[in-house]
């Protein structure tokens, strides 16, 4: 062979072998069409927004369906606002019986502790991109509203676990829940931070959200200044900072009035809004709430769990409480005597709505409650009086007439009253469960059903203030997966 | 390279000075293959001692001087060496016979050649001779049980239906288990070989241990299957070779007995439950007088098959070519299934006149139409004929009242009630009725090409380039007709909108393309050191889009055109409220993987005795972080030629050579092939594995939402799963290789196997993906050939293969405490293999109340079947036992040849005949047929029977499921393949254009041994057996005729 012919060849030979070379980076540096990671997801202040709206999605008090459920289901089936209804098939029955299986992930203990983490998985998420995020000037003022919401999300997440899963509220030292304020390795196994720690975490990105906020933005299915506000109400209630708790409460209760009976009522339709200061949107694909109690929709035999004969007891006495109608269905329910076994009370609290015939907003803070955290407050604060007028101001709008002040001569009465008075207005709102742990214990109430009640379900009646199970145990799930949790006292 | 040449022509002066006081004479000669007649060209002719030969002309003449008493010895390629001693005659013919077991034949390796005298590494090749002409169009179920160690699964009996296939063992669980599939040279999607043309296959060459595949580096753990083609022969003439085969097929013999109409109905009657109930004897007898239909006739038909194959190969001096064209169909044993395959092919090789430049060009075009039938193995009764076969009632009857076969029973199309309800029985209606009217077919498109150019442009010193692509696009469509009995059901409204049916339509294209480049030197040193070194540096990238559309509410009279889709507008008044119910589903999709590596292989080789060979690959794989993406993998081997020492000298031993290799092989393949709700072909698996995904969501209040992705949260520590693997061998030959085998022991060990692992509840989701865990695989592995009788007339060879393998899991993650149950019927535990069943023991039935009894954990009798008393029962769904065996016997042209395979020790739950059985509370009337088998149910206190009473607590199903009740021994020994052939004497032949006629008649499948009651006890390791498409027995008869 030629020499030229050789040195011709070398340059093909060359020229394959350079293509290849750098042809190879791209073998290397792969990346799918359509593939968002942390570093290129976020980009805009539009992005931002997008990632906030998947924070709000994953707060999920109302989940779970068929004798599954989270928060507002464990606070009704648990305690003694439920009794099992005519289309139960038993759904509910274990969790009726005080049994609370940390395994079960259709449980409180696993939901609770699984949402509300995701929940602040997600926002921490969205925080961080604020670091890769550029944002002009024209844009700071939403953008810092956004990371408001995320803090004020976060805040509402950690008080959520902290509720249910700290053991006790009074000691700063003991347990908490752990503190999640930045993106974690997934392979971290974190230990619980102390009670204290949890508080002071909440209560930092509550004041940090407070700053953030724009004032003008007052939408009660977001988060807004009002709400951070409720939030902060109610940690300073557990916390036992009753002066802070009695300031921002009477704050919310001069923004938000209560509602009158029709509006009471209209509440619940999701057509009025008077004193609801932040309620959570649900519309048509959303998890419909009123299926934690039926199979289908309200109806006079599609109901597997039931308004408790004691509830209705208590609402019926004395008559003139909108709130029986509120919460037990006149239209589906049959009412064949007091404590009659046959009685079906069908719930009415979430009747459905325009949004779909099981679908209503969540609830999470109402004027009411801020009255009845004041009237504590004013109770613990020495001032029986005050706190007399604080219920009676709640309960004269309820019977839509002027009732009569109830009469506290001790601290104890008026603390069992505000309980019970508690349990007539934020009765399957995800309440019961926690006013039982924080108030019952004090005040060694525990749940003592009616026994009609529990013989709907065969179960036992009663379960002592004491009982361990007022506070959630940490899902087995987080067991086996973080060798360094600690895992709640239980009997 | 002077120095060579002068000291050959001294040589060469020498030697023709001592010719010179010889007697001299030219002896001419042909020389003939011994099988067909035909001339051999380009056989070495050499007189013996001596270093004077010629080669063969085109026409297999040669002419070579020697003189008389010489020996003149003929060597040809995979060719037995014969020699003759020059008499008084000039001319020698000699008729040269193929070599069972040639030394120097060619053995295909990891990126280049070698042969079985010199190879060290643990490779098996198996030529198509051996599995030529079948009628089944699925080349690869033919490979099971002839090659050691492969263990090829055949689920089902769809034609063109794919297999799977397990070289040494599971080496992971939730990676990629199956081999990488290489067609000259080009990666390829080993779950669509129907569009390849099985008589366009040279040889399958199977690489076994880390020696053979460490060199794929991070694709090679599972092994590698290399696949070559073709080629026509350098100086030779034009060729034709045309094929043909016809044949039918027809469902293995049924093996579970069913009850007739009179029986199931008297069963009925005597339980209280069902259509028997308050019927008397006679009117029972007019029924079944009437009606007594068995099924599996209405569902099951002889199908036919049907190929025709012409072949063309020419060679010049310096160009070979093959071309071939083939068209095959195949009918499925079940209605309204088959599959049509056309194809193609060019394999083109030159090279210059010195040989020092070469060049390959193949390509290969295919079109294959699939009709299938989806619904086998599935739950649902409506879905699935196979299980309808056998528990239609045999009463009911498959005619129309004008005497046809019904496609409905008399069942309405929508009319809910007439066709479901716990005890209905008109299933096997709805069943004929989707076989007959619905439609899912599958047309591929596949083009193969390769091109390599090698050139040795420097004495010793070759470089080389090498191009490949595998394009393939497939579009599947399944039409749900309206006018079907579920048709009404199919929209998103139920049964309530005006119009029902689905078409969906899903078109993928899927292109592997492959660049190597390579250089390469190669010498030998003082006659005895022969030395190689190559480096090579190979480039893959793959590419795959996928775009489907799913349409529901069909209008029938249109079908076929644009007007049967209902507009996505259309409205309609349902339940009160105005909706839209057609709206259309639409799914697009690309995705891409690529590979980036350079490796180099080294070899040495001393006297022909001892061999050493290493290699060293560096796979760059875009899967894995920036820290874990380089992965080094590397494989040492060494051999022994023992027969090459003189101490053998004139032992019978033509081969006798000890091999040892270690090495490691990764595999990147890991994680699932499921992205975005589209089921990728497996090389794309793993793709996001290591970066945490945003995916968009569902927002609060109706808005769009970016969030994590809790299932895929990535994990930057993943790497590949790394196998080391340890192979001892022993290849021999004896008696002229008439007796000759390879022994194989190995053991491997697979690392950082890929889990999915728990982690902490405060990350966005609850499982990560990680390196936990470890599984080995060890074994032995027989193979022998023996040719009892080799004379002119008669010749005969058996041979067979054996292989063990033991599968055990040696660790998982901690947090699983040593056992992951993901709730099926085997669970994995260390200490246990891959596949172990985990149930509840059987314990037979109550004498005193003919419940089932049960072994608790402790081993004690008990009523519940009780999770928590589930024990490991030493079954596997994995055989441990596989292969097969072979005779061969051809007389005077008459061939008879037979082909068997077996596995044992493997085991599978038994569903289909478990349902036959069920007596469980309140199943008596469930619209099923049963077999005999439960009149030997309990009935009266002291009863001894293995079927509990009617009635019982425990359906079968869930005996099957919950306990080992059904668990059943799925080993077999199948007749895979008989052949009877006729070969015409060439004399016969002389005066037609013809060169060779052979005419067949095979059989597949036709004889199996099992204690297994199903329908097949072949399947692709599943663990339940539930109305599966079995396998079916295919004869065939065809003729190839050579002109």
């Amino acid at each position: 062979m030629k020499m030229k012919n050789i040195l011709k060849y070398k340059n093909i030979w060359i020229l394959c072998l350079m293509v290849a070379l750098f042809g190879c980076q791209d073998a290397i540096d792969i990346n799918q069409d359509g593939f968002l990671g942390p570093d290129n997801a976020y980009n805009t202040v539009d992005d931002l927004q997008s990632g906030l709206n998947g924070v709000y999605a994953r707060y999920l008090p109302d989940t779970g369906g068929n004798g599954t459920g989270g928060e507002i289901y464990h606070n009704s089936v648990f305690t003694d606002e439920i009794k099992s209804g005519i289309a139960s098939a038993g759904q509910g029955s274990q969790l009726y019986d005080f049994i609370i299986d940390n395994t079960n992930t259709g449980g409180a203990s696993f939901l609770i502790w699984q949402d509300n983490y995701r929940m602040i998985a997600r926002a921490n998420r969205v925080i961080e991109a604020f670091n890769v995020v550029t944002i002009s000037s024209t844009d700071m003022e939403r953008a810092n509203h956004i990371r408001g919401q995320l803090l004020g999300l976060r805040a509402l997440g950690h008080l959520k676990l902290l509720e249910y899963f700290a053991p006790s509220y009074d000691d700063p030292n003991g347990l908490g829940v752990i503190n999640l304020d930045f993106v974690n390795n997934v392979n971290d196994q974190l230990p619980r931070n102390t009670f204290g720690e949890t508080a002071d975490l909440i209560r930092s990105d509550l004041e940090t959200a407070q700053n953030l906020l724009d004032p003008s933005q007052t939408s009660n299915i977001f988060i807004n200044v009002d709400v951070v506000k409720a939030l902060r109400t109610r940690l300073a209630l557990i916390e036992g900072d009753y002066s802070t708790a009695l300031n921002l409460s009477s704050q919310l209760v001069s923004d938000y009035p209560l509602a009158n009976q029709t509006q009471y009522l209209n509440m619940y339709q999701d057509t009025d809004n008077t004193e609801v200061i932040f309620k959570l949107s649900r519309v048509s694909g959303d998890n419909d709430v009123a299926l934690l109690y039926f199979f289908n929709f309200i109806g006079p035999s599609d109901g597997y769990l039931e308004v408790s004969n004691q509830l209705f007891n208590e609402l019926s006495e004395p008559t003139g409480d909108i709130r029986l109608n509120a919460v037990v269905s006149g239209a589906f329910s049959t009412i064949n005597g007091v404590d009659d076994p046959t009685n079906v009370l069908v719930l009415n609290k979430y009747p459905g709505s325009a949004d779909g015939q099981a679908t209503n907003d969540i609830k999470v803070f109402r004027s009411s409650e801020m009255w009845l955290i004041k009237a504590e407050a004013e109770a613990r604060m020495g001032n029986l009086t005050e706190a007399a007028n604080s219920i009676k101001t709640l309960r004269d709008a309820r019977f839509g007439s002027a009732t009569a002040t109830p009469n506290y001569g001790t601290l104890n009465q008026a603390l069992t009253d505000i309980l019970l008075e508690r349990k007539k207005e934020l009765c399957f709102e995800g309440h019961r469960y926690l006013d039982l742990k924080r108030l019952g214990s004090e005040l060694g109430i525990g749940i003592n059903r009616n026994p009609i009640d529990c013989a709907s379900f065969q179960a036992n009646c009663t379960l002592p203030s004491t009982d361990p199970r007022f506070t959630l145990p940490i899902p087995q799930a987080e067991l086996d997966a973080n060798s360094n949790i600690q895992v709640n006292p239980s009997n | 390279m002077k120095v060579k040449s002068y000291a050959l022509v001294i040589v060469l002066f020498l030697f023709s000075i001592t010719a010179i006081f010889a007697q001299e004479k030219t002896i001419t000669g042909t020389v003939t293959g011994a099988a067909d007649g035909l001339p051999v060209p380009g056989v070495n002719v050499i007189v013996k001692g001596t270093s004077r030969g010629v080669q063969t002309d085109f026409d297999g003449n040669y002419t070579i001087e020697a003189t008389v008493g010489e020996t003149l010895v003929f060597s040809f390629v995979s060719m037995k060496t014969v020699e003759s001693i020059i008499g008084s005659g000039n001319t020698i013919n000699v008729a040269m016979e193929e070599d069972i077991a040639a030394l120097d034949e060619v053995v295909i390796v990891a990126y280049g050649e070698s042969t079985l005298q010199t190879n060290a590494a643990s490779v098996t090749t198996l030529k198509t001779d051996k599995i030529e002409n079948r009628a089944n169009a699925a080349v690869l179920q033919g490979l099971q049980g002839q090659v050691a160690g492969v263990n090829v699964g055949t689920g089902s009996g769809q034609p063109g239906g794919d297999s799977n296939i397990i070289i040494r063992g599971v080496g992971s669980v939730n990676s990629e288990v199956e081999p990488l599939f290489i067609i000259d040279g080009v990666p390829t999607n080993r779950d669509n070989f129907r569009t390849i043309n099985p008589n366009d296959i040279e040889s399958f060459t199977v690489l076994k241990d880390a020696s053979a595949t460490s060199l794929y580096g991070n694709r090679g753990s599972n092994g590698v299957i290399l696949i070559t083609t073709k080629k026509g022969k350098f100086n030779e003439g034009l060729k034709f070779q045309y094929s043909n085969s016809y044949g039918f097929s027809k469902l293995q013999p049924q093996k579970i007995e069913l009850f007739d109409s009179a029986e199931i109905l008297r069963w009925q009657r005597d339980n209280g439950a069902g259509d028997g109930v308050g019927l008397s004897d006679q009117q029972i007898v007019a029924i079944a007088g009437q009606t007594n239909t068995d099924w599996y006739d209405v569902f099951f038909r002889t199908a036919t098959t049907m190929s025709h194959n012409l072949a063309i190969t020419s060679g010049g001096e310096k160009t070979r070519n093959y071309t071939s064209v083939q068209y095959a169909e195949q009918e499925g044993i079940v209605a309204n299934t088959d599959f049509k395959r056309m194809s193609v092919r060019n394999n083109f090789n030159g090279r210059s006149s010195n040989d020092k430049l070469k060049y390959n060009l193949n390509l290969a075009f295919s079109y294959a139409k699939t009709n299938e039938q989806d619904g086998s193995g599935s739950a649902s009764v409506f879905f699935n004929p196979f299980r309808a076969s056998l528990q239609g009632l045999p009463y009911l009857s498959p005619f129309d009242p004008d005497g046809s076969q019904t496609i409905d029973g008399g069942v309405i199309p929508g009319q809910v009630g007439t066709f479901t309800g716990a005890n209905s029985k008109n299933f096997v209606y709805v069943l004929l009725n989707s076989i007959a009217l619905n439609t899912d077919e599958e047309e591929d498109v596949r083009f193969v090409g390769n091109f390599d150019i090698n050139w040795e442009f420097v004495d010793n010193l070759t470089a080389g380039i090498a191009l490949g692509v595998d394009y393939r696009s497939e579009r599947r469509t399944e039409i749900l007709h309206p006018g079907s009995i579920l048709g009404p059901f199919q929209s998103e409204q139920g049964n309530q909108a005006a119009f029902g049916g689905i078409y969906e339509s899903t078109d993928t294209r899927d292109v592997r393309s492959t660049t190597l480049t390579n250089l390469s030197y190669q010498n030998t040193f003082g006659n005895k050191h022969d030395f190689e070194i190559s480096a090579f540096l190979e480039y893959n990238r793959d590419f795959i889009d996928i775009i489907d559309f799913d349409q529901d509410g069909l209008d029938e009279r249109f079908l076929g055109s644009t007007n049967a889709f209902i507009a996505a507008n259309t409205q309609e008044l349902i339940g009160g409220n105005l909706v839209n119910p057609y709206l259309p589903v639409l799914n697009a999709g690309s995705f891409t993987t690529g590979l980036f590596s350079y490796f180099s292989r080294a070899s040495y080789t001393f006297d022909r005795k001892y061999g050493v060979q290493a290699s060293i690959r560096r796979d760059a794989s875009f899967r894995f972080s920036e820290e874990n993406r380089w992965g080094t993998f590397w494989s040492v081997a060494g051999r022994w030629n023992i027969d090459e020492e003189n101490f053998m000298e004139n032992s019978a031993f033509d081969l006798l050579k000890l091999r040892a290799s270690y090495g490691t092989v990764g595999n990147q393949l890991v994680g699932t092939a499921t992205i975005d709700g589209f089921v990728l072909p497996t090389n794309y698996r793993g793709l996001n594995v290591a970066v945490p995904q945003i995916i968009s969501g569902a927002g609060y209040n109706s808005t769009v939402s970016l969030i994590p992705n809790a299932a895929n949260l990535g994990n930057p520590d993943l790497r590949w799963e790394t196998t080391k693997s340890t192979n001892i061998g022993l290849d021999f030959g004896v008696w002229n290789s008439r007796f000759s085998g390879s022994l194989d022991v190995y053991k491997r060990v697979t690392e950082d196997l890929f889990f999915s692992r728990n982690i902490s509840l405060i990350n966005p989701g609850t499982n990560i993906d990680s390196n936990v865990g470890e599984l080995q695989n060890q074994g032995v592995e027989l193979k022998l050939d023996y040719n009892l009788v080799q004379t002119e007339d008669l010749s005969m060879s058996v041979g067979g293969t054996v292989s063990y393998n033991e599968n055990e899991i040696t660790k998982l993650a901690p947090e699983t405490n040593g056992l992951i149950d993901s709730g099926g019927l085997t669970v994995l535990a260390e200490g246990q293999p891959f596949g172990a069943y985990y149930l509840t023991r059987f314990a037979g039935v109550n004498p005193a109340n003919g419940e089932a009894l049960f072994l608790d954990i402790n081993g004690n009798i008990t009523e519940n079947l009780d999770p928590s008393d589930r024990v490991f029962l030493d079954k596997s769904s994995q055989p441990t036992w596989q292969g097969g065996f072979y005779t061969n016997i051809n007389y005077k042209g008459i061939q008879l040849s037979t082909q068997w395979s077996f596995v044992a020790d493997v085991y599978r739950v038994n569903l289909d005949y478990a349902e036959l059985e069920d007596v469980g509370v309140g199943t008596v009337g469930n619209g099923q047929n049963r077999s005999p088998a439960v009149l030997n149910a309990w009935q009266n206190p002291g009863d001894i029977t293995d079927i509990p009473r009617v009635g019982s607590t425990h359906s079968s199903f869930s005996l099957a499921v919950n306990s080992d009740r059904y668990l059943e021994d799925a080993s077999f020994l199948r007749l895979r393949n008989i052949e009877l052939a006729y070969v015409f004497p060439t004399d016969y032949l002389k005066r037609t254009p013809f060169t060779a006629i052979k005419v067949f008649a095979q059989g597949e499948n036709l004889l199996t041994f099992t204690k297994y009651r199903g329908n097949d006890p072949e399947s692709n390791f599943r663990t339940i057996d539930r109305g599966q498409y079995p396998t079916s027995r295919i004869m065939s008869f065809g003729t190839v005729i050579n002109f």
